[in-house]
């Protein structure tokens, strides 16, 4: 088993520790767990669709300006040993936005191109059975592998490089070690 | 007149899965009741003046608290800094009302209903209890109907504010850092932690010339006629618009009009958290209005900005049949996205197939079908199901071989059942019918104009009957209409799959073959070419499904071709080669790939059979019916069949298994 990227135990304690640091951070992670013994963190944040964060100077009725609903689900994948990460975006209603308008909500890596769909496709989210956009573990294995075991949180590491994608900011704080 | 200080209304947002909580307890819980049930909602996240619910929503048993000050990270002095404020900190609590019917929905008084929300603050405006608990200044309502059936839903929140006073303001209103020093709001961060929890998010400012000091709401009531011009009042605020504080504060104010015993202006801060502090404004205004007139507002707009309600549909997320639809469809894409972007899935999915035959090849060919995403599914069997049949024919189950007091069923109708148990959203039927055939019956007319109305109807008929005789009509429709045809065909370990051919647009071209040209002028790649029908019910089980799988991707690898049906034999699709024929050898695990262009006195597709078809239907084919004969007098077959005959013998004649041949 040495070869596994992060085993499902690991997963725990590093999902664990990332519990810990967000509730001294206040900045909304939780935890679910399932009836068969698996669980998954996951976190709802409201974005408004303009995309446009740092405008704090506009007029109070800006027209357009709309609140979407962004949920993050991190679970573990048994096949690919690894994190995935599961996301959804809906409009005010709590309607799926469609993947193409969420790809457009999506911030790529300038290597990525126009090519997408290699990035983040659709899929049954396995606990909720629900359509949940997601990001491709095919690479994930490679950059757990890639961080020095042991010394990092690797779930943490491996947030901190997709986080940026799906708009979802993690603090610097989670980099720091362990305050307890 | 000055102007009117505003406030920015609530943005009600909803999670899916305050949706999915409402249907399992309308469904489990409160079925038909439309009593009120009571609801909480997150408010001050740091997107803006929202009012967010989702399934915790409706967990009010826990008493929530808002989370200022809840830990040292949530101190006002943290949240107020740069990127400190990440989740929603407040909680609101309220009422929901689900209405059993739209028309209950349409017809209930909103103007009484926010009235008696409206009353509640009212209530506790009056006796003072805001004073000292000043959540019981702001409630919302939410009133929804549930259409259950479909996943529709339609809602209206209410945010209810008491609206008998206008707010003229004295001056115009100044950022907090241009009122006071940096020392003075520090001050005021850092003592907002000394306030009761339950009380933080109104309360009172104490300006003492260098500092000010927070104080619990009860101050300033008490104290604001006596000083007022050192009293501030203050608000923690969720707007994110300049200059434009959130509803909340407006009951805020109204208890200040309530309980004041002078018509001085009053000052007021507006406290913003996180990245948005910056925009905290202090302003100072008059209270105008009678406290006896009961005026309540705050129902929220709708998607086109007016008074009304909103609604959602959310079949795609919730109704186990779209999301059947929609997995099956995603499987498809993800070949799509990841593999092939230009696969073409809706040409395959909107193609309508006839299926002449629901046997052992017919079930596999449907599900083969089904998983590309073909939607359209007719069988046409006069067979029912027997009890040898489950096994190898996909689609039937024990059950369907009937019992003492049921008899069995009719393929025609077992086999779009089991396709629709398997994906309800397929359109599918069969006809019971008997495919007439050359020299078998004198009452086939009717049938055949009944066949031919089928195929019309659909875009590519699969000929996967057990006789030879079986395909000769739909092939003559087929070719007649120009349609693509696929034939299947079993032998004992060996199969045929054929596309007949179809005329292109450009005349010219010589088209390919059918069934029965190639029949009768196979070429000799092997002694397993020669027909293969005439044992076709003793083969090996994995025969049918083989070539029922390589029939459903010949015609996917057609519909990828621009061509369609009239592409020519081994043609290139971005799926690879179309061939004309594929035959297949279980024996050597082997196939071969012939092709034969359109025999021009082939008995169901060369002009003459063709031409006699169309101009001279009825009495050609009731003499086709009662003799196949006439067919190869028609053609001038009878010649060449003699020939053939001659030539099948002397290449048998050096083989050694002419007794399974026989079989």
């Amino acid at each position: 088993m040495e070869s596994s990227p992060l085993s499902w135990d690991e997963f725990l304690a590093s999902s664990k520790e990332l519990l810990c640091i967000s509730q001294r951070l206040n900045d909304g992670w939780n935890w679910s767990d399932t009836q068969d013994g698996w669980g998954y963190l996951h976190k709802t944040e409201l974005k408004s669709s303009s995309g446009n964060e740092s405008a704090d100077d506009v007029t109070a009725e800006q027209p357009g300006k709309t609140i979407l609903v962004w949920e993050y689900h991190i679970l573990y994948s048994p096949a690919y040993s690894c994190p995935v990460l599961y996301f959804n975006v809906r409009d005010q209603d709590g309607k799926f936005i469609g993947l193409d308008s969420t790809i457009g909500q999506l911030r790529f890596p300038a290597k990525t191109g126009r090519n997408y769909l290699s990035v983040v496709s659709q899929s049954e989210h396995p606990i909720l059975r629900k359509p949940f956009c997601y990001l491709h573990p095919c690479h994930t294995s490679d950059l757990i592998i890639a961080a020095e075991k042991g010394r990092t949180n690797l779930l943490i590491g491996w947030l901190s490089c997709v986080a940026p994608i799906v708009r979802l900011e993690l603090s610097l704080e989670y980099a720091k070690p362990n305050e307890t | 007149m000055s102007e009117n200080l505003r406030f920015l209304p609530y943005e009600a947002v909803v999670d899916a899965s305050f949706w999915y909580t409402l249907c399992q307890i309308k469904l489990d819980v409160d079925r038909l009741s439309e009593a009120e049930r009571p609801l909480t909602a997150a408010t001050m996240d740091p997107a803006g003046l929202t009012a967010f619910v989702d399934y915790s929503s409706f967990n009010t048993s826990d008493a929530k608290t808002g989370k200022i000050g809840s830990s040292d990270r949530t101190q006002l002095q943290k949240l107020c800094h740069g990127n400190e404020h990440k989740i929603p900190v407040s909680i609101m609590s309220g009422f929901l009302l689900n209405f059993n019917s739209l028309e209950a929905f349409k017809n209930s008084n909103k103007n009484e209903l926010l009235e008696s929300y409206g009353q509640r603050i009212r209530d506790a405006v009056r006796n003072g209890d805001a004073i000292d608990d000043p959540l019981k200044l702001n409630n919302f309502c939410v009133i929804t109907f549930a259409d259950l059936k479909n996943y529709n839903f339609v809602f209206w929140f209410g945010f209810p504010a008491l609206g008998n006073y206008t707010f003229p303001l004295v001056g115009q209103p100044v950022l907090l850092s241009d009122a006071f020093s940096e020392g003075e709001i520090k001050s005021l961060l850092d003592t907002h932690s000394s306030l009761k929890r339950s009380g933080n998010e109104f309360f009172c400012a104490v300006a003492n010339g260098s500092t000010l000091e927070c104080r619990p709401l009860r101050y300033f009531i008490d104290n604001f006629e006596k000083g007022a011009e050192k009293l501030y009042l203050c608000a923690i605020d969720g707007s994110t618009d300049d200059f434009l504080p959130g509803w909340p504060c407006r009951n805020l104010l109204a208890l200040v009009a309530e309980h004041r015993k002078t018509d001085a202006s009053v000052k007021v801060i507006f406290v913003r958290l996180g990245r948005h502090f910056k925009t905290s404004f202090v302003a100072e205004l008059k209270i105008e209005g009678n406290r006896d007139d009961f005026k309540v507002v705050g129902w929220s707009r709708n998607a086109r900005g007016m008074f009304g309600p909103r609604s959602v549909s959310l079949r795609d997320s919730i109704d186990p049949l779209k999301l059947a639809e929609s997995s099956v469809d995603l499987n498809l894409k993800l070949m799509k996205w990841r593999l092939m972007p230009s696969l073409d899935l809706d040409v395959i999915r909107n193609h309508k197939v006839l299926l002449v035959g629901a046997g052992t090849l017919g079930c596999s060919v449907a599900r083969g079908l089904m998983g590309w995403g073909v939607r359209h599914i007719t069988f046409i069997d006069s067979g029912h199901v027997s009890y040898s049949n489950p096994v190898r024919q996909s689609l039937y189950g024990f059950a369907d071989c009937g019992s003492c007091s049921e008899g069995p069923k009719l393929k025609a109708e077992a086999a779009p059942n089991a396709l629709r148990a398997i994906l309800p959203c397929v359109t599918s039927s069969g006809v019971a019918m008997t495919v007439p055939m050359p020299g078998h019956t004198t009452e086939g007319v009717k049938e055949a104009a009944q066949l031919h109305r089928l195929i019309e109807e659909h875009d590519t008929v699969f000929l996967l009957t057990d006789s030879r005789e079986s395909r000769w009509l739909p092939t003559v429709i087929a070719t007649s209409m120009n349609k693509l045809a696929i034939t299947a065909a079993l032998g004992y370990d060996t199969y045929l799959v054929i596309r007949h051919g179809v005329k292109s647009n450009d005349s010219a071209e010589n088209k390919l073959g059918c069934y029965f040209c190639n029949d009768v002028t196979a070429p000799g790649n092997s002694k397993r070419d020669r027909t293969l029908d005439q044992q076709c019910t003793v083969t090996r089980p994995g025969v049918s499904n083989m070539a029922a799988a390589i029939a459903v991707e010949l015609l996917v690898s057609i519909l990828q071709h621009s061509d369609r049906g009239a592409c020519k034999a081994d043609d290139e699709t971005l799926l690879g080669t179309v061939p004309h024929s594929v035959r297949g050898f279980l024996f050597q695990f082997s196939h071969v790939l012939p092709s034969t262009p359109a025999f021009s006195q082939c008995i169901a597709c060369s002009p003459k059979v063709i031409d006699q078809y169309e101009n001279n239907r009825d009495e050609f084919l009731d003499k086709v019916f009662n003799s196949a004969i006439y067919l190869e007098e028609l053609t001038g077959l009878a010649e060449l069949h003699k020939a053939s005959q001659i030539a099948d013998i002397l290449e048998l004649s050096d083989d050694e298994s002419i007794e399974e041949a026989d079989e």
